[in-house]
């Protein structure tokens, strides 16, 4: 049977979060950010914001200066987690094939539903409740669903229809492709090719020659309108493979303790997920994406099964250390663009209880942290070295969540 | 530096002191062996930095001398020469010409004062053991030792010398070891041993290890040396020396729990074998097999979804209280069953989510605590 996939992308998500709670910012350009600083960028901006010229991760300090009037607004977390959560709920209504793909982006299968019908729902019910808006793109794969919502926002509706696809998106920019970032579409572009319909032209082997097997696969297959139809359900990971968290940067980096950094916030992002659902694991993962398209990538076999975040965090750094040399980093491209952490060979409801009293009390520590951190939203209790790396941009369960069967 | 030797006694002493060699050292020049040829007798020596192992072997030494041969290319020559009398020499280039028979091969050798020695072991205590008695106490000890660096202290195991603190336990002379999850304590009586004596260091499993490989199943006296930073053993013409964990042990005494619910006596070798065939099916289960007793019966249950179950009943004698369910990992239970060598075995059992107790029925002193797994039925 073919799959009909929904996809939903929350407009301006932060911004709009923002504008929602406190009316007297609707209908103004603001910019979530950490303040007015050089070192702190545009999380998100409303559209009447985007209208000036003010982009997602430009510097706070540049944007003010593009758009004086422009009203900065600290960001706050917790009311966007809550936000997402409770959006990610609704979806669920409708069928629990709903994965969490960022805090303000779903994939949801919706090939049993009536597709339009859910979709106006949903758009509705968030329009009523949070008073928000969302693109919604319908087509029959993830990469088409994506692509639909980016053509008409914000507040879209586009349904791409397997047999619509070639006439409908021939003239789209390859950078809208979900994947094809900056870098990607000018490599592209020097190939002349600038549109889906160029894309849909070159042959696979010059694409595969040029960008390696994965990447030109995938470019090719993006360009044949296919795509993955496989939604990983969030919630309901029975018996995972693996779980990961990973985390495009806003800017390259060569310093190895931002990138630390990062490896820190997703090593507990994973750590919370293994104890959320009562999993351990044995293998880790770590990998870096660089500047130059290259991936580095290593696994490591640990003795004892861990969910501590903060102890995956330790391990995965000592990968780093003992692999990665400090001048190397500079070496690559522009630096580091892409951190990922995975946890795999997971054991489900078991418990190696320790001997010593301290270890099972630091394991009790750990969930009366997590249980806090469910009541009252995610961020509420961290361990203090987290408070010093707020992952600029999306944060959070943010960052690319996703699990292999 | 000239002698001549057995091929036997120069294979035993080389394959000896080449486990201690480190081949993945930033440091070169300890991928080598020393060779030292002195009167009647040839000293082997190597060193990893961690640890260092010196051999004598006798020898007809016609000019004393001493040369680093590459330990890899020493190991490999060696064990495949002819079992005949073996000639070194070495010329004034360093070249090591070693003869048999009729024939001959050349080896670069390096000059012996480059090579790093371990500082000499001082202000010493010193006391001695029946070396195969001690040798069953690393047996039942070393294998609870940590293998992970983040656990340092637990790389080793705890020597204490002295009168034990626990009431009603005589030893004098204790080894013990823990990864965190399972214990294993030996204890011994051993005369010789006075308060002179008291201390307790972490020596690294390591050179346990190979002074096991030396005296398993031997007898005779080990002298066993120790300071504040080191310690060596001598058992014979070999000696081996070693650094010491520094770091503070945890508080095994806390953890031997002091009385049960459950009693169990069962055959050693039956409760082995049904805990390997479990093992088989628990093995893609991360090891999990459980403990029932049922009907005055012991069973030993694994159940792996798409892989299959198993319920092996044994017969056993029961103190106590006549129910139990636990879960271990299989394997911290089969690493004890399979070094215990008395006939039958006690297990002590206090509910699913306390430590288990194994000892041997009869003879030695030993205790080896196991914490049961903690699976979703148990939590309930």
């Amino acid at each position: 049977m073919p799959k009909t996939i929904l996809h939903i992308d929350m407009n301006a998500f932060f911004a709009s979060v923002e504008q929602a709670a406190n009316p007297a910012l609707r209908g103004k350009p603001i910019a979530v950010g950490g303040g007015i600083k050089k070192s702190s960028v545009v999380a998100a901006a409303s559209y009447e914001a985007k209208a000036l010229g003010i982009k997602t991760a430009m510097s706070t300090w540049d944007a003010k200066k593009i758009c004086p009037q422009l009203i900065i607004v600290i960001g706050d977390m917790t009311k966007y987690v809550y936000t997402s959560r409770e959006i990610m709920k609704m979806l669920r209504d409708y069928t629990d094939l709903v994965e969490v793909f960022s805090i303000d982006e779903a994939f949801v299968d919706v090939s049993k539903l009536d597709a339009i019908q859910v979709a106006k729902d949903i758009k509705r019910r968030i329009k009523d409740r949070f008073n928000l808006t969302c693109s919604i793109g319908i087509g029959p794969n993830k990469t088409m669903a994506k692509l639909a919502g980016e053509l008409q926002k914000p507040d879209g509706l586009v349904v791409l229809r397997p047999e619509d696809i070639p006439e409908k998106i021939k003239d789209v920019p390859v950078g809208e492709l979900c994947g094809v970032g900056r870098k990607l579409e000018k490599y592209l572009a020097e190939m002349e090719i600038k549109t889906i319909g160029e894309l849909n032209r070159c042959p696979r082997d010059v694409l595969v020659k040029r960008f390696g097997a994965a990447y030109g696969e995938n470019l090719y297959a993006m360009g044949q309108g296919q795509g993955s139809t496989t939604v990983f359900p969030y919630y309901h990971e029975t018996d995972a493979k693996s779980m990961g968290h990973s985390y495009t940067l806003p800017k390259f980096t060569k310093d190895m303790n931002e990138v630390k950094g990062y490896l820190l916030r997703l090593a507990e992002q994973v750590g919370r997920r293994l104890r959320r659902d009562n999993y351990r694991g044995k293998v880790l993962h770590v990998s870096l994406g660089f500047g130059d398209f290259k991936f580095w990538g290593k696994q490591k076999k640990v003795e004892d099964y861990i969910d501590d975040g903060y102890e995956i965090f330790k391990l995965a750094e000592k990968i780093l250390d003992d692999e990665i040399e400090i001048e190397d980093l500079s070496q690559r491209g522009r630096g580091v663009r892409f951190v990922d952490v995975s946890v795999s060979n997971l054991i489900h409801n078991i418990d190696q209880i320790s001997l010593f009293e301290s270890i099972e009390k630091g394991k009790l520590a750990l969930k009366a942290m997590d249980e806090i951190n469910d009541r009252f939203g995610e961020f509420t209790v961290e361990r203090a070295g987290i408070m010093n790396t707020v992952l600029q941009g999306k944060v959070g369960m943010v960052a690319q969540d996703r699990s292999k069967k | 530096m000239e002698f001549t030797i057995s091929k036997d006694k120069l294979a035993r002493g080389v394959q000896m002191v080449e486990r201690v060699v480190s081949t993945k050292s930033t440091l070169p020049i300890i991928g080598n062996v020393l060779f030292e040829a002195q009167k009647g007798k040839l000293k082997l020596s190597a060193n990893n930095l961690e640890m260092g192992m010196e051999v004598e072997v006798p020898a007809e030494v016609q000019k004393e001398g001493s040369i680093l041969v590459p330990a890899k290319t020493l190991a490999g020559i060696v064990s495949k020469l002819p079992n005949t009398k073996i000639s070194f020499k070495v010329n004034d280039r360093g070249l090591v010409k070693i003869s048999y028979n009729e024939s001959h091969l050349g080896i670069h050798g390096l000059p012996a004062d480059e090579f790093p020695t371990l500082p000499k072991i001082k202000e010493n205590k010193v006391f001695k053991v029946e070396s195969g008695q001690f040798a069953s106490m690393i047996a039942e000890t070393i294998f609870s030792v940590s293998s992970s660096e983040d656990k340092y202290v637990l790389t080793g195991v705890l020597l204490e010398v002295g009168k034990s603190k626990t009431n009603g336990d005589s030893s004098n002379l204790r080894l013990v070891a823990t990864d965190g999850y399972r214990l294993a304590k030996r204890g011994e009586k051993v005369t010789g041993i006075t308060a002179a004596h008291e201390m307790s260091v972490i020596v690294p499993a390591k050179a346990l290890g190979e002074l096991n490989k030396v005296i398993a199943e031997s007898s005779g006296d080990l002298s066993i040396i120790i300071s504040a930073e080191q310690i060596a053993f001598k058992y014979g013409d070999v000696y081996i020396v070693s650094r010491l964990i520094q770091g503070q042990f945890p508080d095994y005494k806390q953890v031997i729990p002091k009385k049960s619910k459950t009693t169990i006596i069962s055959s050693t070798s039956l409760f082995l074998e049904s805990a390997q065939r479990a093992a088989v099916i628990a093995s893609s289960n991360a090891n999990i097999i459980r403990l029932e007793i049922k009907d005055g019966k012991l069973h030993v249950i694994a159940n792996t979804p798409d892989v299959g179950q198993v319920d092996e009943v044994l017969p056993v004698e029961i103190k106590g209280e006549e129910k139990a369910q636990v879960a271990f990992n299989v394997r911290l239970l089969m690493d004890v069953l399979k070094v215990l060598e008395t006939e039958k075995v006690t297990l002590e059992l206090s509910g699913p989510l306390n430590p288990g107790l194994l000892r041997p029925t009869e003879g030695s002193d030993y205790t080896y605590v196991v914490m049961p797994i903690r699976t979703q039925e148990a939590a309930a």
